[in-house]
């Protein structure tokens, strides 16, 4: 099946008036297949913006390419088919429900569907009583409500989110949450550039985690937050933990202890062979705050001695 | 279409306020001319839409130069040009907002002038040659603003696209093809002017160049400077 965004080493460079280089992107390479909710991590600075602004032809790329929904990057007429909610959205001052109608007719979607999406996605984000006020007055999290809200105006196959719970109440989050999970189960796909980790750990099918242009890290969710420190046993009836065994301890009148994904079977027969019962065997996990800190704490202390 | 209608309307709901205060102010300098005297001269009413003209023809200049600075400053422009909107038709938005701008702020200078003068037939005709000049002219101006505006600061775009507009004025002959806008309004009595075919063929055609040369540059700038 094609990707519905791929980029092909791509590097950006943004030069300064006094030709100082500055790496935006450094072959960077990276698909989203149809379907699937990617996450989009790293920190200020890494380079997320810039590889969304050139996968909307907001931005040229310096060398490599890329295509989006099948077409090359910067393909007009395939935009309609995208949704994107960018940081910090800004819109002309008008009424929500206007604003929303503007955004759907630069995608071409026309009357009577424009007012009937308009007032369905209006309902969806909680704005139905302020859709006749103009956003000039609303806050920061009803402007990203509607910048939600215009992003689905299409009903587009690829949304392209950029920070889109930022600014959101607990409530309203969730709302968002359903609405992209709604778009999953509709078989679009989302790609998702977010700092709220907690968020991506719940609706990502795969994250990616770039640092400095470059991808340090992707891989599906589950996979990526299994600790390779490996599995937790609990055992009754046994006393002493088998050998390679860590952080033992009696718990509830069981023992409890840590060991390795290939001491597996071994700590399992040390168990039955001491007459004792295996009551429970995890696989530790972590979550993605810790794993996206050992992330940019490794490359940074990498990038340091290569220096 | 569609996309250029309403980045049009978008641009012209953006300046509103601005053109509200410049359709106003014909009708004020009329005022100031007609009361005190009870009746103004032909010469003075014709001074004044001379004077107006140019004076809408260089506001028009920098509205358009300043256009995609702005958009880009609020972050607007990341909003349109996400969607399904080439660079070609957003710079045709803003070229029609212009296009619109100068119609209301012409009528009203054509408007205040039949109020000043006698209506008759020649000057009926006359306040249409000069609103169709002027509004050809302020457009030339703008197109050439949008396109200096792609690279430059905008103040710069328009400082450079009042100087091409208007240093042709101290020309003897200026020569039609190299300078449209000062054989459209360089006629010494606007209200009694013509309209200058060959220059209005040379406005429009070099209004539409001009528009495809600045969506080509366009298309190759990023609209996103800033680094995260």
């Amino acid at each position: 099946m094609n990707p519905v965004l791929e980029f092909e080493a791509i590097s950006k460079v943004y030069r300064s008036f006094l030709r100082t280089e500055h790496w935006a992107l450094h072959d960077f390479s990276l698909r989203v297949e149809p379907g699937e909710i990617v996450g989009f991590l790293g920190p200020n600075g890494a380079g997320k913006t810039t590889a969304i602004h050139i996968a909307l032809g907001l931005a040229q790329p310096t060398s490599g390419a890329g295509t989006l929904l099948g077409q090359k990057f910067g393909t007009v007429s395939v935009r309609r088919k995208l949704g994107f909610l960018s940081e910090n959205p800004a819109f002309y001052h008008q009424s929500a429900s206007d604003v929303l109608k503007f955004c759907g007719a630069l995608n071409a979607v026309r009357e009577p569907e424009l007012s009937h999406r308009t007032d369905e996605l209006l309902a969806s984000v909680g704005l139905t009583e302020d859709a006749n006020r103009n956003i000039g007055k609303f806050s920061r999290g009803m402007l990203q409500r509607v910048g939600i809200a215009q992003a689905l105006i299409n009903d587009p196959d690829l949304l392209i989110l950029d920070e889109p719970t930022s600014a959101l109440d607990p409530i309203s989050r969730l709302r968002v949450r359903e609405l992209l999970l709604q778009s999953r189960r509709q078989g679009k796909s989302v790609f998702l550039s977010s700092h709220q980790l907690s968020e991506v750990e719940l609706i990502c099918d795969r994250v990616v985690f770039v640092r400095r242009g470059r991808v340090v890290k992707s891989g599906h969710t589950e996979e990526l937050l299994r600790d390779p420190g490996g599995l937790e046993i609990t055992a009754a009836g046994v006393k002493v933990a088998p050998p390679g065994a860590q952080e033992s301890r009696v718990q509830d009148g069981h023992l409890v202890f840590t060991i390795s994904a290939a001491q597996q079977r071994a700590a399992i027969e040390h168990i039955w062979s001491a007459g004792g019962t295996l009551i429970s065997l995890i696989s530790k996990t972590r979550t993605m705050e810790e794993l996206f800190v050992e992330l940019m704490t490794n490359s940074e202390s990498a990038s340091q001695k290569l220096q | 279409m569609t996309p250029i209608l309403l980045l049009a309307k978008s641009f012209l709901r953006q300046n509103r306020w601005l053109l509200l205060a410049l359709v106003a102010w014909p009708f004020l300098m009329g005022a100031f001319l007609f009361f005190p005297q009870h009746a103004a001269t032909r010469e003075e009413v014709s001074e004044m839409a001379q004077m107006e003209v140019r004076y809408g023809v260089i506001v028009i200049a920098f509205l358009a130069s300043s256009a995609i600075y702005n958009e880009k400053r609020s972050r607007r422009i990341i909003g349109v040009l996400s969607k399904a909107v080439s660079r070609e038709q957003y710079l045709g938005g803003l070229l029609l907002g212009s296009a619109y701008f100068a119609m209301a702020y012409f009528a009203a200078i054509g408007a205040a002038t039949l109020w000043l003068v006698k209506v008759s037939n020649h000057t009926g005709s006359a306040i249409i040659a000069l609103f169709l000049c002027a509004t050809l002219a302020s457009l030339w101006a703008a197109s050439v603003a949008l396109l200096l505006s792609t690279v430059l600061h905008p103040f710069l775009a328009a400082t450079l696209a009042a100087v091409l507009t208007f240093a042709p004025f101290s020309l003897h002959d200026p020569n039609t093809f190299v300078a449209p806008v000062a054989v459209l309004l360089k006629g010494s009595d606007p209200l009694a002017s013509s309209i200058p075919l060959s220059a209005t063929t040379a406005a429009i055609t070099e209004i539409a160049v001009i528009v495809l040369l600045a969506a080509q540059v366009f298309t190759h700038r990023d609209v996103t400077v800033s680094i995260e």
